[in-house]
């Protein structure tokens, strides 16, 4: 039992790191309808930025963490311009397969620049083990958590009390309204990007420096995180990644303790799975799913 | 006798001809597919054992491969039947990732002259020797896979003409007027994810017993979208298109030598260029009618 | 032929459809008419079973058709075009009708096998015979998604008259036409479409509909405020005053 509820309180620490994931992948949900799998490798590469710097000019983790925002938002950017910016508006489903093809090319990008198989990462957070009773959790984990809170509180203040917050909010209701009631849907799909991307990389390089090292293999599964969280909790919310982030975070660290590391992979398909079957809305519910139905079969 | 590399590409060409064909199928359905690369490991293994751990004859092994893909793919084909759109899309992508973690935990050795031989989780499935047992040359094997080729094909072509065709390509375009035309598309649905995995693990056999040795990494995303993105390049409105798109990239990307290691980044930035300036692919609907109409009004002449 | 009895639908907060009650006559044409918003394609969408009513009865021939499937309901006899127009864009415009005809006599699985243009099926004569009805032959193997509008909207009417319904529905067939266009529309459905068969032309257009229908019912605001000849209806003043407003 108390194996069990220390897993829980492994799974909360290592799904804030998910959570933080899923923000963006929502995020760009939730304001675009459009699902960018390229968002991992984003900010691996954008990780990679990071480690150049850390290695070549100075291991300041601030000036890391910089360049990893910004080598993500560039990298950003060009996703954005090629997968989504150039694509119909509603043909939401080519951006998705778009951003998969690009997901390809962004990985051989990184194979390229950087053909090493592991590289170092600064570590941010001084490493303190903080017990209580017969639990015991990793101080950077707690941080990431209390840093992904309030994170989620900063957007959703950003979105509701600020106006490029709600210009973003008017174009995902409704980008033909909001055009016309002078809303530029460029830079809107520009700023929600770039956002997106600071997100990211603020994520990566937190999960990043608290395992100090970046391997190639972070692409592909900062994406399956990030998607499975995001929907587990319902794409588009915002509180629904959290939950989704630490739902995930619970179910594999419970799986990897009493199966391993495959079973623990496994855990998180097969939970995705069955959620997309039974209840495609996630936690939070069925009301995207239905709004989306109905927006499809508009008679 | 052309030089056993050729043939070798050539070969490669037609295996993955079938996944690609797989998911094509699926496409002209509207339905997006990142998990046939599920069917095509499936496939393998299934054959792969039934030749090396029971010694059946190739045939009956690709049969028994292709059948239980078939299988599997149309209890998917149920689960997935209340959704669609990205959800679908992500559902077979869970599902293919589950295929292939549980692949790595499939371990099932049997000992043949004193070795054991078998699927061992990550370690892979290595002396799949049937062809070499059998003293079928790389030229045969190739025959046999163009074979097959050729009747999936001509199946593919008799299908488009059918009724059941229409059916998938109503479906493709709008499934709620396909509904108000009489037609309830849970049984095509269904019989359409039956097709494809068949189709898929014709391929998945016939890979495992050319490469001799497999594992479940290759059975991943990226040949997933591979085979997805073939269709989307080369063309929705034929079966050639898959077709071109397996040769654009197999024949021609991978050929050229100054792009080694540089073909995924031109492949990917490919199919993002296609999907932006032509959607459905080079061999589209609208340009299939087209060219049929100009060959049509040919022979008229 | 189509009753409705006491149907009501609600959507979220809006009250679409109150307790509307209606009957439709066989061998004529009805028209449904009411200003936008009225409720006009929500009813034809629960008579189709594209959803079900909150509350209340479909029957056609005597038989309650809530719960059925679209797809159901087609095979039951009935037909719809629709308000925004819905064609197979990407098949030509005689393969958009040959696909009306496949689920006729529900089809086994070697029909579904069979080839789609046959030369001895009689399948392809129906649809040829319906392209001649709306003036479209000329145009059977042109992809549908390069139709003009009007065009469009007379595949759809060929769609949907093919199989011979009893019930054919025509939802804003003259949505988007000039007045030329929807004079053409009137003649079709008078002259070749409506004899022998029971129709009901959902429209806000009233030059289409008092040259067309026989029997006119009226909705405002989810409500049925009239039903009757048209004649009768078109002067009473509840009706004038749901299309013009209170003076």
């Amino acid at each position: 039992m108390t194996d069990f509820v220390q897993n829980c309180i492994d799974g909360l620490m290592f799904g804030s790191g998910y959570a933080l994931l899923a923000l963006g992948f929502t995020f760009v949900f939730g304001v675009l309808k459009r699902l960018n799998l390229s968002f991992g490798p984003s900010i691996m590469l954008g990780a990679y930025a990071g480690t150049w710097v850390y290695l070549n000019i100075s291991d300041n983790a601030w000036l890391v963490a910089l360049a990893t925002v910004i080598a993500t938002i560039v990298v950003g950017i060009y996703v954005e311009r090629l997968c989504f910016r150039a694509i119909r508006h509603d043909a939401t489903i080519a951006s998705m397969v778009s951003s998969f093809a690009i997901w390809m090319q962004l990985e051989e990008v990184a194979m390229h620049l950087l053909p090493e198989r592991t590289y170092p990462f600064p570590a941010f957070f001084t490493t303190t083990t903080i017990e209580f009773g017969p639990f015991y959790a990793r101080s950077e984990h707690i941080t990431m958590l209390l840093l992904t809170l309030l994170l989620l509180v900063l957007l959703h203040v950003f979105l509701f009390r600020t106006r490029p917050g709600l210009a973003l909010r008017s174009v995902s209701d409704n980008p033909l309204a909001s055009a016309y009631m002078g809303i530029n849907n460029s830079n809107i799909l520009f700023l929600a990007f770039a956002l997106v991307s600071v997100l990211g990389g603020l994520a990566g390089f937190l999960i990043l420096s608290a395992d100090t090292q970046v391997t190639p293999y972070f692409g592909l599964w900062a994406t399956f995180k990030g998607l499975i969280a995001m929907m587990l909790g319902g794409m588009g919310s915002l509180p629904g990644a959290i939950l989704g982030g630490l739902l995930l975070g619970i179910v594999e660290a419970n799986a990897f303790w009493y199966g391993g590391p495959v079973i623990r992979d496994l855990s998180a398909y097969l939970l995705l799975f069955v959620m997309l079957i039974v209840r495609p809305g996630g936690l939070i519910g069925q009301k995207i799913v239905a709004e989306q139905r109905a927006a499809d079969e508009r008679v | 006798m052309p030089n056993e590399y050729v043939l070798t590409i050539i070969s490669n060409i037609g295996m993955i001809s079938l996944i690609a064909l797989s998911a094509y199928l699926l496409l002209v359905t509207g339905q997006i597919s990142f998990g046939q690369q599920a069917f095509f490991g499936i496939s393998a293994y299934a054959g792969a054992i039934a030749t090396t751990l029971w010694g059946w004859p190739f045939w009956l092994a690709l049969i028994f491969g292709s059948g239980l893909a078939a299988l599997i793919a149309g209890l998917i084909g149920v689960l997935t039947l209340r959704i669609s759109g990205m959800y679908f899309s992500i559902a077979t992508l869970a599902f293919a990732e589950m295929i292939r973690l549980l692949l790595f935990k499939l371990t099932y050795q049997v000992e043949i002259d004193g070795e054991l031989v078998g699927p061992n989780g990550a370690e892979g499935f290595g002396e799949i020797r049937w062809i070499f047992d059998h003293n079928i040359s790389v030229l045969e094997y190739t025959l046999m896979i163009y074979a097959v080729l050729l009747l999936v094909l001509f199946g593919m072509v008799l299908l488009e003409r059918s009724r059941l065709g229409m059916i998938f390509r109503m479906l493709g375009g709008d499934v709620l007027l396909t509904r108000t035309q009489g037609l309830n598309p849970v049984r095509y649905k269904i019989a359409a994810a039956i097709i494809a995995g068949f189709i898929a693990g014709l391929g998945g056999t016939f890979y495992a017993h050319s490469f001799t040795y497999i594992e479940p990494q290759i059975f991943n995303v990226m040949l997933g979208v591979h085979s997805l993105a073939y269709g989307l390049i080369g063309g929705l409105g034929t079966v050639l298109g898959p077709l071109i798109g397996v040769a654009i990239d197999i024949g021609f990307l991978e050929s050229i030598r100054i792009l080694q290691g540089y073909r995924m980044i031109v492949f990917g930035g490919l199919v993002a260029v296609m999907l932006i300036f032509m959607p459905r692919g080079i061999l589209d609907e609208a340009r299939v009618y087209w060219i049929k109409s100009v060959i049509r009004r040919w022979f008229n002449a | 032929m189509l009753e409705l009895r006491s149907v009501s639908k609600v959507f979220g907060e809006l009250s679409a459809l109150h307790q509307v009650d209606l009957w439709i006559p066989p061998g004529k044409v009805s028209g449904l008419i009411g200003p936008n918003g009225s409720g006009k394609t929500t009813l034809v969408n629960i008579i189709t079973g594209i959803y079900a009513p909150d509350t209340g009865q479909v029957l056609f021939n005597g038989v309650d058709i809530v719960g059925s499937t679209a797809d159901q309901i087609t095979r039951f006899g009935v037909a719809r075009t629709f308000q925004n127009i819905r064609v197979f864009s990407r098949m030509t415009v005689l393969e958009n009708v040959l696909a009306a005809l496949i689920s006729l006599g529900d089809p086994s699985w070697r029909v579904l096998l069979g080839f789609t243009k046959g030369a001895n099926d009689p399948r392809l004569n129906m649809a040829l015979k319906a392209l001649e009805t709306v003036d479209l032959l000329n145009e059977a193997s042109v992809v549908a998604g390069e139709l003009s509008l009007p065009l469009r909207r007379r595949l759809e009417i060929a769609r949907a008259f093919v199989r011979d319904p009893e019930l054919l529905l025509l939802d804003e067939p003259a949505g988007g036409m000039t007045p030329t266009e929807t004079a053409n529309v009137a003649n079709l459905i008078r002259n070749r479409i409506a004899p022998g068969r029971t129709c009901l032309v959902i429209e806000h257009k009233m030059d289409l509909i008092s040259d067309v229908c026989q029997h006119l019912c009226v909705l405002n605001h989810g409500e049925k405020i009239a039903e009757g000849p048209p004649d009768t209806v078109l002067e009473q003043p509840q009706v004038i005053e749901a299309y013009l407003g209170r003076d």
